[in-house]
């Protein structure tokens, strides 16, 4: 949400090109997502303890409320969008799509090609999953957890952020415009399992497909209904997610 | 009730001292507008007082607590609706429907890990409000579903013993619970679960029970809420009811149960009080709520106690 309202305003206020606005939403994003992680969930990490991830979560829903209603406030609840940025179409096997989705598709796949080669080849990226794996271990090797916690908060804000420059230009960007992305995000992982970037590109397919022809075959508001039975099934029968976990750990405390 | 409950520390005689100005404050005041504000202050702080049996014992956030809230009303009220079942009847079924949904959703995902618990129910809950919004032909979709009250004439006296009983009721068994071995088995799987496994506590079965205690009176909430406010819409099962009761309980402090009431009369006078507040509520919530648990993370109960401290010793 706020990466698409900061676009929105990149794009139109300020005058810059669609690279340069989406690369400095996402840049903000990051330090954005850096400067909470740093100045309120450390602090409830050190008081609770073991408790952190519980407290953690229900501390992320307090943000998001101010951040949402908030935009609600000073944005209104008017819908914000950009006139197309990338002019024309193009034809793909005798469909004919438009540029945007286009350059949007193939950004969206070097996005999460880029996620995916720094989780799995930097240093950096390996003392992430490190820390997810054993927190307790890590200092040993001499990484500093705080540090990679911010980190980390940092890029999932800027991947947030970017995603959502990108369903702006796409679409348009409202103040709850987060609400079903995030739940979306959520059965994703649930599906795929947690800490897998892979698998969760394959689920992600599966559930879109399964909703568009939730939405074709029944009416609207029924794809959720498919979409939760699928939930329902999967964590009756395998509660760990289609796809397994490579990161086990933080989730299971 | 064999045993009647009594107070086990001083700080509890707060909650006590306000629940009987709470009953003493009508027939001196007389004011209507009074009366509904009393209404909504014990409404929530029932809803909070629910939302911490899960969240201060067995430690599960139930983000999807208004789902269970919708179960409730929509039961009750449909078979007002098409079976002209009396209210009273039907906050029966209302309890037991959200009882099951609470006792499925629960077997389902408190197996895995509390997390799941809690963004699971959440999205019941929004799948719920869709179904709701999808079936205008049963449930009048946004067109709102009209609901026959409780009680004919428009004082609000009578709804407001109601929900006076209806609280203290939740209270009493809600303590009795959490104080014999029951509520011990929550606290140590809230605490540690290992360990709880380690001492032989069946840990699936109490955090499914501690679920479905907590929606049960999530859906008799519901069912009051329905036939008082005569007409409800599916955003009863949005995250704007959820939010509030969290954040009151979090605000009361977390695993007290009495801590709910004077929490809940605080806010909901703030916001009386203060009504320009109101089109910030949820801005206000979150940032309580951060306050909360940043610097307060034992709440008003905590407070509370902290000051009865000295005296007692």
């Amino acid at each position: 949400m706020l990466g698409g309202y900061m676009t929105y305003f990149a794009l139109t206020q300020l005058g810059l090109d669609p690279i340069t606005g989406i690369a400095l939403t996402g840049a903000v994003m990051f330090f954005v997502g850096c400067f909470i992680e740093k100045s309120l969930l450390l602090p409830l990490r050190r008081i609770s303890g073991k408790l952190w991830m519980f407290n953690t979560f229900v501390f992320t829903l307090g943000i998001s409320q101010i951040l949402q209603n908030g935009a609600l406030v000073g944005f209104g609840p008017m819908f914000k969008g950009v006139k197309s940025l990338w002019p024309g179409e193009v034809n793909i096997f005798g469909t004919t799509t438009s540029m945007d989705r286009v350059v949007i598709l193939f950004s969206s796949i070097a996005v999460l090609i880029l996620l995916w080669a720094f989780l799995k080849y930097t240093k950096l990226g390996r003392a992430v999953r490190a820390v997810g794996i054993n927190e307790e271990a890590v200092p040993l090797f001499g990484i500093n957890v705080n540090w990679i916690y911010m980190f980390t908060f940092g890029i999932s804000g800027l991947l947030a952020g970017v995603a959502g420059a990108f369903y702006m230009v796409l679409f348009t960007t409202y103040p709850l415009v987060g609400v079903t992305w995030n739940q979306k995000a959520w059965i994703v992982i649930t599906i795929a399992g947690l800490g897998n970037v892979k698998g969760a590109v394959y689920c992600s397919f599966l559930l879109s497909l399964i909703e568009t022809l939730a939405y074709y075959t029944l009416s609207a508001g029924w794809q959720s209904v498919i979409v939760v039975i699928l939930v329902i099934l999967i964590l009756l029968f395998k509660p760990t997610g289609l796809f397994g976990t490579e990161v086990k750990g933080l989730w299971e405390r | 009730m064999g045993k009647i409950v009594l107070p086990k520390e001083r700080s509890m005689y707060v909650t006590i001292i306000l629940l009987v100005i709470s009953v003493a404050i009508p027939p001196l005041v007389k004011n209507e507008y009074v009366n509904s504000v009393l209404i909504s202050c014990l409404l929530w702080a029932g809803m909070s007082t629910a939302f911490d049996l899960t969240a201060g014992y067995i430690r599960v956030t139930n983000f999807g607590f208004a789902g269970f809230f919708a179960a409730g009303a929509y039961t009750s009220a449909l078979l007002a609706e098409y079976f002209g079942v009396s209210p009273f009847i039907g906050m029966l079924p209302a309890l037991l429907v959200a009882a099951v949904a609470g006792t499925f959703i629960g077997y389902l995902t408190l197996r895995v890990h509390g997390i799941f618990a809690a963004c699971f129910s959440w999205f019941v809950s929004e799948t719920l409000k869709y179904v709701l919004a999808a079936t205008p032909e049963i449930t009048r979709g946004y067109h709102g579903l009209e609901v026959p009250v409780f009680f004919g004439g428009i004082s609000r006296l009578p709804y407001y013993y109601l929900i006076l009983v209806v609280y203290i009721v939740e209270l009493i068994i809600l303590l009795r619970i959490v104080r014999g071995k029951i509520g011990f088995a929550f606290r140590v799987i809230g605490e540690d679960e290992t360990a709880a496994k380690t001492i032989g506590v069946n840990v699936t079965y109490y955090k499914v029970l501690c679920f479905t205690v907590s929606c049960l009176f999530a859906g008799l909430l519901g069912a009051f809420y329905a036939h008082y406010i005569g007409i409800i819409t599916p955003d009863v099962s949005s995250l704007s009811i959820t939010v509030p009761a969290l954040a009151i309980c979090y605000v009361g402090g977390r695993g007290t149960l009495w801590g709910s009431l004077p929490s809940a009369y605080m806010i909901i006078l703030l916001f009386e009080v203060f009504r320009p507040l109101w089109a910030y509520r949820f801005i206000i919530y979150g940032i309580l709520l951060i306050v909360v648990m940043i610097w307060a993370q034992g709440g008003i109960a905590s407070l509370i106690r902290k000051y009865m401290k000295p005296k007692s010793l």
